[in-house]
């Protein structure tokens, strides 16, 4: 029994120490470069809203089709696809926790979305009536994350601009709620597009 | 460990009498949990094929829906019913009479509440969102602090000195495995976080190890104790069951990290786990093999016979994961599919291919002690048939449908609606895969209420194989 036993701690120790304690120890405490250009941390830190936002990414199973992996060429096509411009690397991820890295692309890679939108306005309509703005789109409406109210006054500046079949009654306006903010915020944060020692941008095109 | 002296060793017949109650309650409460989680399942893969399918209500919204399905299926069903098996084999293997059956019972009702927490957790919007670990960091303390009463009076069953049987050893190794991959993956993952990529490792080392050396090896232990004792014929080769074993653990902890290909986690984890993950095709080999060659040409009447054939099944289906695993693991085709429906169809078949069928082999055979039925029924063979073909269904739409996405995904010139396109046809086919497995446990359900109910201990006339000596290799 004990010679099972320590081979058990052997067997499942070894990738324990290689698989948990290295990584824990290595990757975890990794610290963020700082750069030569602009004197600024790289990656840069996040915004109160998009710390936030993790909680609702991971509160709605988003990870469950979104990676957030551009794996490099010539291994995958990720950077022909334009998912980014060079592979994401173990420091791209320090300011997140946690880390969606993700196993599926039933949706998009969403690593760079914040570079390819820019604008809060199209996340918010995006994430209301994906169908309408991306046509043939399965990904679900999440239109609990708004509230239709009454236009008091003056329209806010965060209605969302709905054209589908889930448009408010006339006078009523679609507005997202602070969940729904603080996801855009982290959405539009993923963006890894700076230079890293590690991950040098990509040499520019002749 | 309690020593158990052999003049004392209580008659099968007895031990059997002292476990059946507890196990059968992990059972029947696996049983709702397999019900709920593949009702959920069906639910998710219905919102891939029409998108407004209960559209735009939060607690059923498809990132809240699959989770809650997949941590049911997990820690519902899996987990409880692997509990199940354990208790029961340990007690049989090692001759000990179940006495604390109020704690352990207990232990599994606490077990059963905190799932019940967590998966409606899930649905609520509390979900860690960890892969798999998606229940609130207070439900795994739940979980482990029932674990404990569980765990502890298994390993206590072992007598001192070398295991004898094949099953002990895997029994052994998924009873530890179970809370120091739990522990782990919790400490470091959802009680406090970790930032960055190690989480990635740390995830699939977590992932790979609670099929590998927590489901899969009770599976095994069940494959080795009924086969043998079926076939009335000891283990063929002892050797290659020590092989099977050890290339087992050491496989399953280190394969997770093959996931990550071109990932951002260190290219030596990644390449370490791509050659556990082909190494583990020894395991495969070793135990199919000497499974085979036990049962030798009495094949054909233990088909006949329905826990050995949920168990061969289970077997079968162990070396054809494995073999479709290295397939897709080799980097150049891991390019490819690597993050198409490919991965999420072998889970599948691994869970209710291997780990399902085996389970609930060791269920029939249990309620074939109350009941003793030597020959298949015509219900347990539909429960059987409706499992083995939804897990084929579900593994052939995700196999092709994930080659065809793949395709798409790795082509620049193919738009990425593309890939939604052509995946869409199969995953029709992967939501009908999933509709079987929720008749199958409907049909589980409705066998395992009604044998409970026209038998009982008192009336059930004295087990034939309990009678029979210990026939498994020594």
């Amino acid at each position: 029994m004990t010679k099972l036993i320590a081979g058990l701690v052997v067997a499942v120790g070894s990738s324990w120490a290689a698989m948990v304690a290295y990584p824990f120890a290595k990757l975890a405490t990794l610290q963020p470069e700082v750069s030569e250009e602009t004197g600024g941390l790289l990656p840069p830190p996040l915004p109160g809203n998009a710390i936030a936002g993790q909680r609702v990414y991971a509160a709605n199973g988003c990870v469950h089709c979104h990676s957030q992996q551009v794996r490099p060429a010539p291994f995958a096509t990720d950077i022909a696809r334009d998912l980014g411009t060079r592979q994401t690397v173990a420091r791209d991820y320090l300011r997140y926790d946690p880390a969606f890295l993700g196993l599926v692309r039933t949706g998009p890679d969403l690593s760079n979305v914040g570079v390819r939108h820019q604008e809060a306005a199209w996340f918010f309509r995006h994430l209301y009536e994906p169908e309408q703005v991306t046509p043939g789109s399965i990904m679900p409406s999440f239109r609990y994350l708004f509230e239709e109210r009454e236009i008091q006054g003056q329209r806010s500046a965060l209605a969302v601009d709905v054209q589908g079949p889930h448009a408010p009654k006339p006078g009523y306006e679609i507005v997202p709620k602070q969940d729904a903010i603080e996801l855009v915020a982290y959405l539009m944060s993923l963006k890894r597009d700076y230079p890293l020692t590690e991950a040098p941008p990509p040499p520019p095109a002749e | 460990m309690i020593q158990t002296s052999t003049a004392t060793r209580p008659a099968p017949a007895e031990i059997d009498r002292s476990v059946q109650g507890t196990v059968l309650f992990c059972f029947g409460s696996a049983i709702f949990w397999l019900l709920a989680g593949c009702l959920l399942h069906a639910v998710a893969g219905a919102k891939l094929v029409m998108p407004g399918f209960l559209d735009g209500i939060g607690f059923l919204t498809y990132g809240r829906v699959l989770p809650a399905a997949t941590n049911a299926i997990a820690f519902g069903w899996a987990s409880l019913s692997a509990i199940g098996v354990a208790l029961w084999l340990c007690a049989r293997l090692n001759g000990a009479m179940l006495r604390a059956s109020a704690l352990i019972v207990s232990a599994v009702v606490a077990w059963n509440a905190a799932v019940l927490v967590g998966v409606l957790a899930i649905l609520a919007g509390s979900s860690t969102g960890i892969p798999g670990l998606e229940m609130p960091g207070g439900v795994s303390v739940v979980l482990l602090v029932a674990y404990l009463p569980i765990g502890l009076w298994a390993l206590s069953t072992f007598r001192t000195g070398a295991p004898g049987f094949v099953s002990q050893w895997y029994l052994v190794a998924a009873l530890l495995a179970f809370p120091w991959l739990y522990t782990t993956a919790n400490a470091l993952l959802v009680w406090q976080g970790t930032p960055g990529s190690a989480m990635g490792a740390i995830f699939a080392w977590f992932d790979s190890g609670f099929f590998g050396l927590w489901l899969l090896p009770i599976a095994l232990a069940a494959a080795y104790y009924f086969l043998p004792r079926a076939a009335g014929r000891p283990v063929f080769s002892r050797g290659l069951a020590s092989l099977g074993f050890w290339t087992l653990v050491l496989c399953a902890g280190w394969m997770g990290t093959s996931r990550f290909q071109g990932g951002p986690i260190p290219a030596w984890m990644v390449s370490a786990g791509v050659v556990a993950a082909i190494l583990l095709i020894l395991p495969a080999i070793a135990v199919s093999s000497n499974l085979y060659l036990t049962i030798g040409d009495a094949c054909e009447r233990l088909w006949m016979q329905t826990p050995a054939r949920f168990l061969i099944t289970s077997a079968v289906f162990f070396l054809g994961w494995v073999s479709l695993l290295i397939i897709v693991t080799l980097p150049p085709v891991n390019s490819i599919i690597q993050f198409s429906l490919v991965n999420p169809g072998l889970t599948q078949t691994a869970l209710h291919g291997i780990a399902s069928l085996a389970f609930i082999g060791v269920l029939y055979a249990l309620l074939g002690v109350r009941h003793p039925e030597s020959t298949i029924t015509p219900r347990s063979s539909l429960v059987f048939w409706l499992i083995v073909t939804g897990v084929g269904l579900i593994l052939c739409a995700s196999f092709f449908g994930g080659f065809f996405q793949g395709f798409a995904l790795s082509d620049p010139i193919v738009t990425f609606a593309n890939s939604i396109t052509y995946a869409a046809p199969f995953r029709w086919v992967e939501l009908a895969g999933h509709l079987c497995l929720l008749a199958a446990a409907a049909g589980l359900a409705r066998d395992f209420a009604e044998q409970l109910l026209v038998s009982s201990p008192a009336q059930a006339p004295k087990p034939a194989a309990a009678q029979r000596p210990e026939v498994a290799a020594v």
